[in-house]
């Protein structure tokens, strides 16, 4: 089934943090057995793509923007903080 | 083209122990200013890092470590490479994500970034650093540049 879920990190020029959590959420969800599409994209482009998403993952805060997805901490994926919580969330998210 | 080593991104003379600064836009203006000397960045570096940092700031804090990462885009680097900063006093950044809270830092990683595919790694594996605090005290404590350049490069390879 190919029913894979799309997970989007974002970060301000989509070049350094977000592509850093996307490859260790990509490698960690890789380790668990489980799939899903990661990918790293710029904060200015989200509004218009927000909807091929299914999990978003947060590095940066747009005021401006309101997403209506199932949001986890990006954070956490670079400092390591809170790190397991926020995974345990990106599984539920990606099992649901 | 030959990928670049992580390590290659490490240079003696970009090394800065003890710095004196009175806060984080000095830093970062001395920081910038040095490293086009040396023919890392363009002129429009500093304004675009400066104004990135204000947006979407680079401040990050771990368990025991806090640092800062302040880069921007690729087309205002000349010459990749990651540029340490001790500073002698803290200075104040705000934390990443929302933006809203004030951390102190000691430790400033400015990188320059060329090619962002290639240097994923870069990144991820200085963000080690959260997790290996007899490094993290090597680059606080160490007065010895030898010292800290050996361990910046044990981090990033």
């Amino acid at each position: 089934m190919s029913n894979q879920k799309r997970i989007y990190v974002a970060c301000g020029s989509g070049v350094a943090t977000s592509q850093t959590v996307a490859s260790k959420i990509e490698s960690m969800i890789e380790d668990e057995g489980l799939s899903a599409v990661v990918e790293a994209v710029d904060i200015k482009s989200l509004e218009s793509i927000i909807d091929q998403c299914d999990i978003y993952v947060s590095i940066v805060s747009d005021g401006s923007l309101d997403i209506d997805k199932p949001t986890i901490n990006g954070l956490a994926f670079l400092t390591g903080m809170g790190l397991e919580e926020e995974f345990e969330k990106l599984k539920e998210y990606i099992e649901e | 083209m030959k990928e670049l080593e992580n390590t290659e991104l490490i240079d003696k003379e970009l090394i800065f122990l003890d710095y004196e600064v009175k806060n984080k836009e000095e830093l970062i203006e001395k920081m910038v200013n040095y490293a086009e000397e040396k023919g890392y960045v363009k002129e429009t570096f500093l304004d675009a890092v400066l104004k990135r940092e204000c947006v979407f700031p680079t401040g990050l804090k771990g368990e025991k470590l806090t640092i800062a990462i302040p880069h921007t885009d690729s087309g205002h680097v000349i010459k990749p490479g990651i540029f340490f900063a001790r500073v002698k006093n803290s200075v104040i950044f705000k934390e990443m994500g929302l933006g809203i809270n004030d951390i102190e830092v000691k430790l400033i990683f400015m990188l320059f970034i060329k090619n962002p595919k290639e240097q994923i790694n870069m990144l991820s594996n200085l963000m080690k650093i959260f997790k290996q605090e007899d490094r993290a005290k090597i680059l606080l404590n160490s007065a010895n540049k030898n010292e800290v350049y050996k361990t910046l490069v044990e981090i990033i390879e």
